[in-house]
């Protein structure tokens, strides 16, 4: 382990200094990823290890740990680097918490997720880890309040202000704790109001205590009124579980909170926020480090502007900026490229109303956002926001809006469309982003309907009930060393699938795409020796010599002729299939027939 | 070079360009100047090399000058008073400069004699056969379509034109434009066109095509981009202190980028940071909190090994698909160049797709060992074009899933409102880059001169329309009643919890009208507003009510069944009128009695049994002799109390339509 180090958690502070950036032409991603830094989460995983938690080999407590780790590991293998999480048990013979309560044990304290965690929880689960020798079953009540007492403390005792987001995922199969000692549950229940009060989230993962005694979410908890719903039964299953924490693992963050302006002036703007619900995960990015030293340090980039005349090192202020026009400098000043750039007014701006169908799928340009109403800007934003989005519904429209999400980010044109409980808000491209089709999407000659038809069972067979059976797939490729390629790949299609299931209709569509190829081919051929113009024998030359490469090269394989194919079509077939084509014809002959010989097997 | 342009501007100096007046003030070559100065800017911002340009001026004399200087006057005499301003080179700030404030004038009255034609036939055949685009940009030519015909015009210009229409008539490739037209064109943001390079050549495949050609679906095509975000253009950093020196020789003035890597070092207690040099330096990627360093040899291992393809993994029903998972720039799927039977696949399959009412979802793989994407494919069909529209779409773990409480309690009614597209996306420029063009086109000018003012028409784009503000005014009004919105004073805002609670309160149905009837009194610090009562003005200026009481006057006479309401409307407006003619505060008084009236005779059902009410009231608008800040006379005053012409109106709206509705009427026009 002496290559490994450990980072104190202050080291990922953010740098907010960005405003002073001379030329900060910020993009959205860069500053999304930054408000995810100081917005931080931090999750508190609270399991119950009561005796009936604890029952046998497949015990919820051991769903519940297992859960943990996972959440752990998404956290840690993601790009997300700052949201931070702890493990706290009770009901433990043993206790462990800074308020000396009695059966808390705070297994691990609030901070940045890391691997021996993630091997401590897992050898917990396992067994390796002996659960009665290391923690013990309290052989007595736990008052409930005290655990929430703990948790508060806990959450308390953080000292960074970037934590925003602060939550609680209780795990138990009590539905309703201290029904003889009124004193411990009317202090449970002020606790737990504290904590809803301090802006710490409950979310309560219930497990039913027998197949046929299932949680009873209104005999205790609802009492809270937890607000939002919050509670999430999960039987006893461990898929279940882990599917339901996994649900809620990644925060509510919202990355943009703007005022929405319905009409000009006053009265008439309410609040919104928006999340980012589609965004694409992408692979960690490296960092610099230096290991010379005894320890393993992380390395601060900074970036610094010499002249290049003098050597010195130039400020923001030594710097002028220009564009080049005309074989001429044109110099503004950044206070003139700022007012160019810095187009619009922060928030969100209704211009009016489109029917849904005005929302082209290709005017698209980014992922979206989503939007919700936001009291805490403006009272009434809630009933507004809820009349509008029935409305939205019900006439089946879109918003168009001009958005700006905040100062500094580039002004758009966004559509709103309505999906319950929300809107999304998608941002449209402008007519400078918008590139014209190619010439090839020009019909030269429609398909002949026989061939349209013959597709059509090829996709009713492969017609697909459910998307999210596809989204479940591409697992931590960036950290999993031992991925084999191809055999491990969820994301390739199934292949025997598709051939049971639609392999017969692929056969016949190709039988009829050949044939009316052939037919079409023939009777250009006829049109050019009656003489046409010179753009089409132009095109069918060119046409003649990648006929079909694909269908042709295979069979010219299986009679052993590759060698008759033009090097044209021997380099498009190698192309099609991803190999680098050589240069000469030999070479080209053998790198086909090395690759059907090589996938005959 | 396929590409290689060349653009010859050829401008008319001839005293009637610049001797008649076409708009005040506004000769002929002026309009010229402005044509061809917004057409090189372009070319001048997008600064490509193979696209050229040249002027040429005729009309020119001796007292310029020069009044002849070209190539062929100068092999072969002949061709005179043609110069030659600027040769075939690409554009640049001379061009500009000369076409923006230095034109010649020249004294040849081209227009005064006949245009020589003996060589009509021959320059016809040359333009022709060398494929010249011509487009004539005629300044008061008749426009039969238009319906222009200029006045007084001189024979000769007459000649002029038909000799035009004549050369247009025998090239296909020329074309008579209006100035006026060309100019409007013009003034639309230029987008510059981008050739079009293919991101992706190679199969679309279902099943594996290796495995079994037979049971496979292989079609070859070319994928481009169909939108690509545009950013502006990027700046240059140059060093003001360099440029400032006068002590340094050869100055470039250029600015170098250096990075610098520094660790800390705990020295005496103090956090140092030390620089430590680039080749000491490791990758590494953190675990959490554990840093893991690597090696090349170990990120190759990372990355999985994938094959350039484009495989179908299945189909959807369009409607099960939600346009909220697109999450990227879209590009379209065409069939590879000049393969008909690739095109005759791709089009059956598109077609089929379009029939059935289904998208292909697809695993894309853009370059061996890319990572993996999944993406949907959206058959385009619109003669005479087609395509397969492709996005990406999220992995599971791209998706996060949010729950939200959903809103249960919501107004009611509707009604149907006809919407006219407004703002097609073809409309709308980027902002930023329209007003970064503009800019440097005027500084590089105008050095001088300040930041010019961003496009009025841009920012119009992205505000509410004014003539919808207008006519929505008393809607919105509504809605602000009905929705009371209140801005959150932070500091002593209710808990999340509160409020939440608050938010979920049904807000129309409990607006009961007593409640909005007793406001005004509650606004008070406890004293009360009636009528009659001389000391409630105070109070009703001090707290800013004249906004509120005006709304539930409004509220009033427009909810009233039948004359029920009317009174109470009435000693409300006695209030305000009074209120507002002792503070000075005529003007808001007389806008709203302005606002009620339209109100009055503008509802549906009409109100103008309310109006007669404030006749025989005589409530008129505060004049000058009531209030010293009046601009109103009495007999304005009085004369204002006379009735509207009832205006038929064929709008249906429904009395009880609630107000969500009338925001959807923003887009009528």
């Amino acid at each position: 382990m002496s290559s490994t180090a450990t980072l104190s958690s202050s080291s990922s502070v953010v740098n907010e200094s960005n405003a002073s950036e001379f030329d900060a032409e910020e993009e959205a991603e860069e500053v999304e990823k930054q408000l995810a830094n100081i917005n931080r989460d931090a999750v508190l995983f609270v399991i119950d290890c009561s005796p009936s938690m604890l029952s046998d080999e497949d015990s919820p407590f051991k769903s519940a740990i297992r859960c943990a780790s996972t959440v752990m590991m998404n956290k840690i293998i993601t790009s997300n680097d700052t949201d931070l999480m702890g493990v706290m048990l009770f009901g433990t013979e043993k206790s462990q918490n800074a308020l000396e309560k009695k059966h808390i044990y705070v297994l691990q304290p609030i901070d940045l997720p890391d691997i021996h965690r993630i091997i401590e929880l897992d050898d917990i689960a396992s067994g390796q880890i002996d659960f009665s020798q290391e923690y013990g079953n309290a052989n007595e009540e736990v008052p409930l309040g005290d655990v929430f007492w703990t948790c508060n403390d806990l959450f308390n005792s953080l000292s960074s202000t970037t934590i925003k987001i602060k939550r609680i995922f209780l795990i138990t199969d009590e539905d309703n704790p201290h029904t003889t000692n009124p004193v411990l549950r009317s202090t449970a229940i002020t606790r737990a109001k504290d904590l809803i009060e301090s802006k710490i989230e409950i979310n309560l993962f219930s497990v039913n205590k027998s197949d046929d005694k299932e949680f009873n979410f209104d005999t205790f908890y609802s009492v809270y009124d937890l607000g939002d719903n919050l509670h999430f039964n999960t039987t006893n299953d461990f898929n279940i579980l882990l599917k339901q924490i996994m649900n809620k693992e990644s925060p509510r963050r919202s990355i943009f909170s703007l005022p929405f302006r319905l009409f000009e002036g006053e009265g008439l703007t309410i609040g919104i926020k928006g999340f980012s619900a589609i965004v694409e995960r992408v692979k960690p990015q490296h960092k610099l480090v230096h290991m010379r030293a005894e320890t393993t340090r992380l390395v601060e980039t900074k970036t610094k502007w010499i002249c290049a005349d003098t050597a010195q090192e130039l400020m923001p202020e030594d710097m002028k900026q220009y564009f080049s026009y005309g074989g001429k400098k044109v110099v503004f000043t950044r206070e003139e490229i700022a007012k160019i750039r810095d187009f619009g007014e922060k928030g969100l701006t209704l211009i009016g109303f489109k029917p849904a169908s005005a929302l082209k799928y290709h005017y698209n340009i980014t992922h979206p956002y989503f939007i919700y109403p936001d009291e805490e800007q403006y009272e009434g934003s809630r009933r507004t926001f809820a009349a509008l989005h029935k409305k939205m519904l019900e006439k089946d429209k879109i918003a168009l809006c001009a958005a700006k999400i905040r100062n500094g980010t580039p002004f758009t044109f966004v559509a709103l469309k309505a999906q319950p409980p929300g809107m999304n808000m998608i941002s449209l491209p402008f007519a400078d982003d918008m590139r014209p089709l190619p010439p090839q999407a020009e019909i030269r000659s429609a398909a002949p309907d026989t061939m349209v038809d013959f597709i059509k069972p090829i996709i009713s067979t492969l017609q697909m009930k459910d998307l999210n059976r596809f989204f479940n797939v591409l697992q931590d490729m960036a950290l999993n060393k031992d991925i084999e390629p191809e055999t491990n790949d969820a994301t390739l299609p199934k292949y025997s699938a598709i051939s049971k299931r639609a392999g017969e209709y692929i056969k016949v569509f190709n039988a009829e795409a050949d044939i009316k190829s052939q037919e079409s081919y023939l009777s250009q051929t006829d049109s050019e020796t009656i003489g046409s113009n010179r753009a089409s024998s132009r095109g069918s030359k060119s046409l003649a010599s990648s006929q079909g490469s694909q269908a042709d090269i295979s069979t010219l394989y299986e009679s052993g002729k590759v060698s008759k194919a033009t090097v044209t079509q021997l380099k498009d077939f190698l192309n099609n299939v991803g190999i680098n084509p050589a240069r000469k014809k030999d070479e080209l002959v053998n790198q086909v027939e090395m690759y059907f010989s090589s996938s005959a097997k | 070079m396929a590409d290689k342009k060349v653009t010859i501007y050829i401008i008319d100096v001839g005293p009637t360009m610049w001797q008649v007046e076409r708009k005040p003030g506004v000769t002929g070559l002026d309009l010229a100047r402005k044509a061809v100065l917004i057409m090189l800017e372009a070319k001048v911002i997008a600064g490509l090399k193979s696209d050229v340009t040249s002027l040429l001026l005729f009309g020119t004399d001796d007292k310029l000058i020069t009044d002849t200087d070209n190539y062929m006057n100068g092999q072969a005499g002949g061709y005179e008073h043609v110069t030659t301003l600027y040769p075939i080179e690409q554009p640049n700030m001379s061009i500009l400069r000369t076409v923006n404030n230095n034109l010649p004038h020249g004294n040849v009255k081209g227009d005064e004699s006949p245009i020589n034609s003996s060589d009509f036939d021959a320059v016809l055949r040359q333009i022709n056969e060398s494929n010249v685009e011509l487009n004539i940009l005629g300044i008061g030519f008749d426009d039969p379509e238009a319906g222009f015909f200029e006045e007084n015009k001189s024979e000769v210009k007459r000649q002029s034109e038909s000799f035009f229409n004549k050369i247009v008539s025998k090239c296909p490739q020329a074309t008579i434009f209006s100035m006026e037209e060309t100019l409007k064109q013009l003034s639309k943001p230029h987008i510059r066109t981008v050739r079009p390079v293919p991101i992706f050549k190679g199969a679309l495949t279902l099943n594996n095509a290796k495995m079994s050609s037979q049971i496979s679906l292989s079609i070859n095509v070319e994928m481009y981009s169909r939108t690509t975000k545009v950013r502006p253009p990027t700046l240059t950093k140059y060093s003001a202190l360099a440029e400032a020196s006068t002590t340094i020789h050869k100055k470039t003035s250029e600015v170098n980028m250096s990075r610098t890597y520094t660790i800390s070092v705990v020295d005496n207690d103090k956090n140092e940071a030390v620089e430590v040099p680039r080749e000491e330096l490791n990758k590494a990627y953190s675990l959490g909190k554990t840093l893991i360093p690597v090696n090349e040899a170990d990120e190759e291992a990372f990355t999985m090994i994938t094959i350039k393809s484009m495989e179908i993994v299945g189909f959807i029903k369009s409607n099960e698909f939600k346009r909220e998972y697109l999450m990227s720039a879209v590009t379209a799927v065409v069939p590879q160049t000049n393969n008909l039977t690739m095109a005759h696949r791709l089009s059956a399959l598109i077609h089929a797709l379009y029939e059935k009412e289904t998208f292909a979802i697809v695993r894309y793989v853009k370059k061996n060992d890319d990572p993996p994407k999944l993406g949907i494919l959206i058959p385009y069909i619109r003669a005479p074009k087609e395509c397969l529209y492709f996005c990406r779409i999220p992995f599971k773990e791209d998706c996060h899933h949010f729950t939200f409480p959903s809103f249960d309690r919501v107004m009611s009614k509707s009604d149907e409102g006809n919407v006219k597209e407004y703002l097609k996306v073809k409309e709308c420029f980027n902002p930023v880059i329209v007003q970064t063009k503009k800019a440097t086109c005027h500084r590089a000018l105008y050095p001088d001169d300040p930041l010019l003012q961003p496009d009025q028409e841009i920012i119009a784009q992205t505000q509410f329309l004014p003539s919808l503000i207008q006519k929505n005014l008393y809607l919105a009004n509504d809605m602000r009643t009905l929705f009371n919105i209140k801005k959150v004073n932070k500091e002593k805002g209710k808990t999340g919890k509160r409020r939440f609670a608050d938010a979920n309160k049904p807000s129309s149905q409990e607006l009961s009208l007593e409640e909005i009837l007793n406001k005004p009194e509650e606004h008070k610090n406890g004293k009360r507003v009636k009528s009659g009562d001389g000391n409630i003005t105070d109070a009703l200026i001090q707290h800013g009510v004249i906004r509120e009481m005006s709304v539930t006057i409004l509220h009033f006479v427009k909810t009233s069944f039948a004359e029920g309401l009317y009174p109470k409307a009435l000693d409300c407006l006695k209030i305000l009128r009074q209120a507002c003619a002792k503070e000075n505060e005529t003007s808001k008084f007389n806008d709203f009695l302005k606002e009620l009236k339209s109100t009055c005779f503008e509802a549906q059902p009409s109100k103008t049994d309310f109006w007669d009410l404030i006749v025989r009231e005589k409530i008129t608008l505060i004049s000058r002799d009531e209030a010293s800040d009046s601009t109103v006379s009495i007999q304005e005053a009085e004369e204002f109390l006379r009735p509207f012409e009832k205006k038929s109106n064929t709008d249906t709206l429904d009395e009880d339509a609630v107000a969500t509705d009338d925001l959807f009427k923003l887009m009528e026009d």
